[in-house]
């Protein structure tokens, strides 16, 4: 059995895989795609948190990113300690769920506006009429982009993380849409200079980096690197939790009936939503020393991929994991990954399925989707839909 | 033991401050601050839980 995170009939349904990967090679090696991979809860938790043996600093995805451009526009999410920590501790603030709880009246003015058509109209496409517009109002809000430009950004972002089928290399496509992108920031960076909002973007202009012999100003290529991160952790990721919970409600009315019921259960539902059909599917990792994993030793150098979409799988930690609980008890949850890379936005998101759930359910008693009209996304380390048609029943 | 958060690294998650009420709490600047710095052995077990599932790993636990 092989593991290749670009094979489109992988991304359809990853999980037969993994479980023979759990069973039968819980490390795994990919000669031709040159990585190992983790498969286990036990095995990929601890290496998530070990940044110093698992380093970010190349990337988290499996492709080869340009080494030139992860200088030039350096983002947290792939750098170690401690130059992770200064950038983060910038942003960190507002992300806390304190202030994150402070959007809510937004998130939910925002939600119901977006469904009203949906409920005229008697449905829609889950993806492009709700589960991509919510979130990308919400991150472009915040970092101060104007109404006009989101959706070409938005767009842009999709076709940056698109990938062939079964290989690796990055189309020409995507990191043309990569490129117009880091324009539109550095242009917009340079109007908000001009011009400031109270936006978190224009918050950077000012903020003081703590270096070895004091402190300096942000460069424009790092506030790219935080735009470029932001809008696309924010939308990307997001865009597929919700449409992914609209597809298992769809699957498992049962569960749906029980978190309109009882709103109490929805956190815990969002939790196991993250579980069941986690839109993150792998970190990337380069190990930074040789290390020993079932009596095979992995070099210091090599690709590692901690299975995250696995180790929410695992039957050695979980009871029938392939089962859609929305009552399970998860006390580890990894769907954000853990440790100082642990997702920034984790508040955000969880606040926005928690208010797009619940205004969902206000208007849609039933939650039914037309699965044989459902298209994947193909991306390297995301999983999720493209399109949903979503009807609404009575 | 002592129970030590590091500022840094805590952002305010608030996990500790659920599975043990009694010896975490959220300041104002948005980070866990410890309440009882040398909390008894009856509470060890749920700072040892909130040690674990800090998703910061910004809290330590030291003997002494």
């Amino acid at each position: 059995m092989e593991l290749n995170p670009f094979s489109y009939e992988f991304q359809e349904n990853p999980y037969p895989i993994y479980r023979w990967l759990r069973d039968h090679e819980p490390l795994h090696r990919n000669e031709q795609l040159e990585f190992w991979a983790l498969s286990r809860f036990r095995d990929v938790l601890p290496s998530l948190v070990d940044w110093a043996t698992y380093s970010s600093a190349e990337g988290v995805v499996l492709e080869r990113l340009d080494p030139k451009m992860l200088e030039a526009t350096p983002m947290m999410i792939s750098l170690d300690p401690p130059r992770h920590d200064r950038l983060r501790k910038l942003v960190s603030r507002a992300f806390t769920p304190r202030r994150v709880e402070s959007l809510e009246p937004f998130v939910r003015a925002t939600a119901v506006r977006l469904l009203e058509p949906l409920v005229a109209q008697g449905g829609g496409d889950f993806v492009k009429d709700f589960s991509t517009p919510l979130p990308m109002e919400v991150i472009f809000t915040l970092l101060g982009v104007p109404d006009a430009d989101r959706h070409q950004l938005r767009e842009w972002t999709d076709v940056a993380l698109e990938r062939d089928p079964d290989t690796p290399a990055i189309p020409a496509r995507a990191l043309e849409a990569s490129l117009h992108q880091m324009r539109y920031w550095y242009d917009l960076i340079g109007e908000l200079r001009r011009r400031p909002n109270d936006g978190l973007m224009c918050g950077l202009f000012e903020a003081e980096v703590e270096t070895d012999g004091g402190t300096t100003r942000l460069s424009d290529g790092e506030i790219i690197g935080f735009c470029t991160l932001l809008g696309a952790a924010g939308n990307e990721t997001t865009t597929k939790l919700l449409a992914n919970a609209a597809v298992l409600f769809a699957r498992h009315p049962e569960e749906y009936r029980k978190i309109l019921a009882d709103p109490m259960r929805l956190s815990g539902a969002i939790e196991e939503i993250l579980r069941h059909s986690s839109p993150a599917q792998y970190a990337a990792r380069t190990v930074m020393r040789d290390v020993e994993w079932y009596g095979r030793t992995v070099p210091q150098g090599a690709r590692m991929l901690l299975l995250v979409g696995s180790a929410n799988r695992d039957e050695r930690e979980y009871r029938e994991p392939d089962r859609f609980d929305v009552d399970r008890q998860i006390p580890e949850p990894l769907g954000f990954g853990q440790g100082v890379h642990y997702c920034l936005g984790a508040s955000l998101a969880r606040l926005e399925t928690r208010v797009a759930l619940e205004e969902l359910g206000k208007r849609f008693p039933r939650c039914a989707v037309d699965e044989a009209g459902c298209r994947r996304v193909h991306m390297s380390n995301v999983h999720g839909f493209a399109s949903v048609p979503f009807v609404r029943c009575a | 033991m002592r129970v030590i958060v590091d500022p840094v690294l805590c952002e305010g998650n608030g996990v500790c401050t659920q599975v043990a009420p009694e010896v975490f709490e959220l300041g104002d600047d948005d980070r866990a601050r410890v309440l009882v710095e040398h909390p008894t052995e009856a509470r060890r077990a749920a700072v040892e839980t909130a040690v674990r599932r800090c998703p910061r790993r910004a809290i330590r636990l030291v003997e002494g």
